[in-house]
């Protein structure tokens, strides 16, 4: 038996378990060993409440962004602000799309529709990530898109 | 001059007509990363349609390398999604002019400068029809 004694960090994959060692005697000489379960689904979910508050949180400041500019927006329909002045704010605003990788985006886009429980396409769906909606709907086959019954031919 | 209706596809010209029944402005503008030039997205909800008025004079791909470039090309979808570099203001969006149907005003604009859009959703394909999160992990 080999004991791996190393500090680099190797992600679950399929063949790694998580065992329970019980001590039947006050003595320790005798172990009950019995298996818990996959690892990997273990690890997950004990990590599953970081990285949901990772997604809000970055989902929170883009729609904080967003709202700032809309209110600057408004501003501008209302005449408030001219053209030149309200094209200043919105460089302000502006920012390239992020890359951000397939599954962590799945990821994301799930804990965001259960979490508003209602439906958004995936244009609504990338402000949450400031990702290019195109990206979203290549990355989630099965997310898709939600199509309610006015958004079809009539 | 080249229509389509199915992802993907995309156009991209120097103006743009925009016709549909939910047209909306879309987030904070974005940051173009080959110029750093700003662009203003939209979408387009229900029937959406959108043409090129006019072409691009450097006749390339800038956005997808499948956008359509030639004028009069057209994408029809329920789901437009794209931007252009100049804002939509208070009276650029007409109602009851093109995309009118006998159930809808219909609504229509026309974009100018560096513009693009896409189909996000085409006609055909699979989509669900119910919320998506049933088929979801909680």
């Amino acid at each position: 038996m080999s004991v791996s004694t190393g500090t680099v960090y190797v992600y679950p994959n399929e063949n790694d378990f998580i065992l329970r060692a019980r001590a039947m005697d006050a003595t320790g000489g005798e172990y009950d060993i019995s298996l818990i379960g996959e690892t990997s689904g273990f690890v997950e979910k004990l990590l599953n409440p970081f990285f949901e508050n990772v997604v809000l949180r970055t989902a929170l400041r883009n729609i904080w962004k967003a709202y700032q500019y809309d209110q600057e927006y408004i501003s501008y329909l209302l005449n408030t602000w001219s053209k030149d002045e309200f094209m200043e704010k919105a460089k302000e605003f502006a920012q390239s799309f992020e890359e951000i990788d397939e599954d962590q985006l799945h990821y994301g886009a799930n804990l965001i529709l259960n979490t508003l429980d209602q439906p958004l396409t995936s244009a609504e769906i990338s402000l949450f990530f400031n990702v290019d909606p195109c990206s979203l709907n290549q990355s989630s086959s099965i997310l898709v898109e939600y199509c309610p019954d006015d958004m079809g031919p009539e | 001059m080249c229509k389509a209706n199915q992802t993907p596809a995309a156009i991209e010209g120097s103006e743009l007509s925009v016709t549909g029944q939910d047209i909306k402005t879309h987030g904070p503008p974005k940051k173009l990363g080959d110029s750093g030039e700003i662009v203003f997205q939209l979408t387009v909800y229900k029937r959406g349609e959108s043409a090129i008025l006019k072409e691009n004079s450097s006749k390339r791909s800038r956005f997808r390398e499948y956008s359509f470039l030639d004028k009069s090309s057209e994408i029809s979808a329920p789901l437009l999604w794209g931007f252009s570099s100049n804002p939509l203001g208070i009276d650029d969006i007409e109602v009851g002019g093109r995309g009118r149907t006998s159930s809808h005003p219909g609504q229509s604009a026309t974009i100018v400068g560096t513009c693009f859009m896409e189909i996000i959703k085409g006609w055909r394909g699979n989509s669900l029809l119910t919320h998506p999160k049933e088929t979801l992990l909680r």
